[in-house]
């Protein structure tokens, strides 16, 4: 009789360290979650030189520098519209003397002119467009370094002040004089080339939005002034930066 | 005559026999029981979202927790109940995350809803290693007054009623310093919360 009791114990015990085991009670919820990150990317998708290869010269370029300017653009932040639209209007000579020639990558321009002299205005027009996902705006352009017969000079100054009628006014020890007229005959006689940006609207290009798919027109004038040194090779770097437009 | 006597009185004893029978009293008291058992059990309360606009005309960014008419839709970060019969889950949604001031949350509300207390658990959280340095996950627990509380949930107590909340979002900051390398990121990320019955252990693996 003793033994069943302590068998009937032994049974109890396991069935009751069973139950800690079969006691929990619990409940869940999952929380799934995907990210995608946007991206910021303007890149360059065209451009036009207003002195291509077996072209008539320009005279003083752009305006303020002359009375040269780009018609037949696509406004700011629409699709841009393809560059053999766009027209240059301005004085010309009668000779084909100089060139300017630009090749582009997505985030690079260069301008090579050629055979220029003093008076000469070339002018390229380029459009940047947003293809990234988050709109863009114009952080700021930069006049970054300048090349004379004298070396290479770091700058750092914004540029984007056409909307004010300013140029900016480069000496062959590379200086950099910022000008906002009068613009008679000889006002850059003292220096070797002037640099002008130019806008839609006279308006500044610092601040302009550009979003997903949309661009924005710029150019570059320059006029070669009369301290240019012949034989020589000049070259200058701009620098857009852009931002996610809400910073 | 007297045989008639007798039949009477046989009758008489055997009614009274009857009668012995007839006179039991009785008394009797029924028990009777109902068992009503506890749960532990969390539910989906609330979801919220965040998105991102921008106004074309005046270029302001507009971040508003419902989808709004006649803006640039930029970002969002949703979250839905895609809970099935089986499983109950929340999917959240961050889509062309940038940098911005203000954080793009989503967030979830969790209430328990068990009558028994509840011990809380939470799963080593599944990351992609691309998105795990930008992700911000807090919780918060109402208190009292209905003040969300930052908390540290795991382990926490839980009774009846208790809402708990979850909110993620990017870290703007580590997208800002990391500029291109945070940007075109996509990723996953999948986390568990565990509620027990608070007088056991959760069995540790």
């Amino acid at each position: 009789m003793k033994k069943i009791g302590l068998l009937c114990l032994a049974l109890v015990l396991a069935l009751g360290a069973l139950g800690v085991g079969y006691a929990l009670w619990w409940d869940e919820v999952t929380i799934e979650g995907t990210v995608q990150t946007g991206t910021v990317s303007i890149e360059i998708v065209d451009q036009k030189s207003n002195d291509p290869a077996g072209s008539l010269d320009p005279a003083d370029g752009h305006q303020p520098l002359g009375d040269g300017s780009w018609g037949n653009l696509f406004l700011n932040n629409t699709p841009p519209n393809a560059s053999g639209n766009w027209t240059w209007y301005g004085t010309l000579y009668d000779k084909d003397v100089a060139s300017c020639e630009c090749v582009f990558g997505a985030d690079w321009m260069t301008i090579t002119m050629s055979g220029v002299y003093p008076s000469y205005g070339p002018d390229v027009a380029f459009a940047v467009q947003n293809l990234g996902t988050v709109p863009v705006n114009i952080i700021s352009i930069k006049l970054s370094s300048v090349t004379t017969p004298q070396g290479t000079f770091p700058v750092d100054l914004d540029v984007d002040a056409n909307w004010n009628n300013t140029v900016y006014m480069v000496a062959n020890n590379g200086s950099v004089t910022e000008y906002s007229g009068p613009f008679g005959a000889g006002f850059d006689d003292d220096y070797a080339f002037t640099i002008v940006l130019t806008s839609i609207g006279g308006s500044p290009l610092t601040g302009v939005q550009i979003d997903p798919d949309m661009g924005v027109f710029g150019d570059v004038g320059i006029h070669i002034a009369q301290s240019t040194i012949q034989n020589e090779t000049y070259s200058f770097t701009l620098k857009y930066m852009f931002g996610n437009w809400n910073e | 005559m007297k045989r008639i006597g007798l039949i009477c009185m046989a009758l008489v004893l055997a009614l009274g026999t009857l009668g012995i029978g007839y006179a039991m009293w009785s008394d009797e008291v029924t028990i009777e029981g109902t068992v009503q058992t506890g749960s532990v059990a969390i539910s989906i309360n609330a979801t919220s979202e965040t998105y991102v606009y921008k106004n074309v005309t005046s270029g302001a960014i507009i971040m508003s927790p419902v989808p709004l008419q006649d803006l640039l839709l930029v970002a969002s970060a949703t979250t839905a109940d895609t809970s099935t019969d089986t499983e109950k889950k929340v999917t959240m949604t961050f889509d062309n995350i940038f940098p911005t001031e203000e954080p793009i949350e989503a967030d979830v509300v969790l209430h328990y809803t068990g009558s028994v207390p509840a011990h809380v658990v939470l799963l080593e959280e599944d990351v992609d290693p691309a998105i795990e340095k930008y992700l911000i996950q807090t919780w918060l627990m109402q208190d009292a007054a209905g003040a969300w509380v930052e908390t540290d949930i795991d382990g926490i107590q839980l009774h009846y009623c208790n809402l708990v909340k979850l909110v993620v979002s990017l870290n703007a900051t580590a997208l800002q310093d990391n500029g291109k390398d945070a940007q075109g990121l996509s990723g996953k990320f999948t986390k568990t919360i565990i509620v027990h019955q608070w007088n056991e252990a959760w069995p540790t693996p």
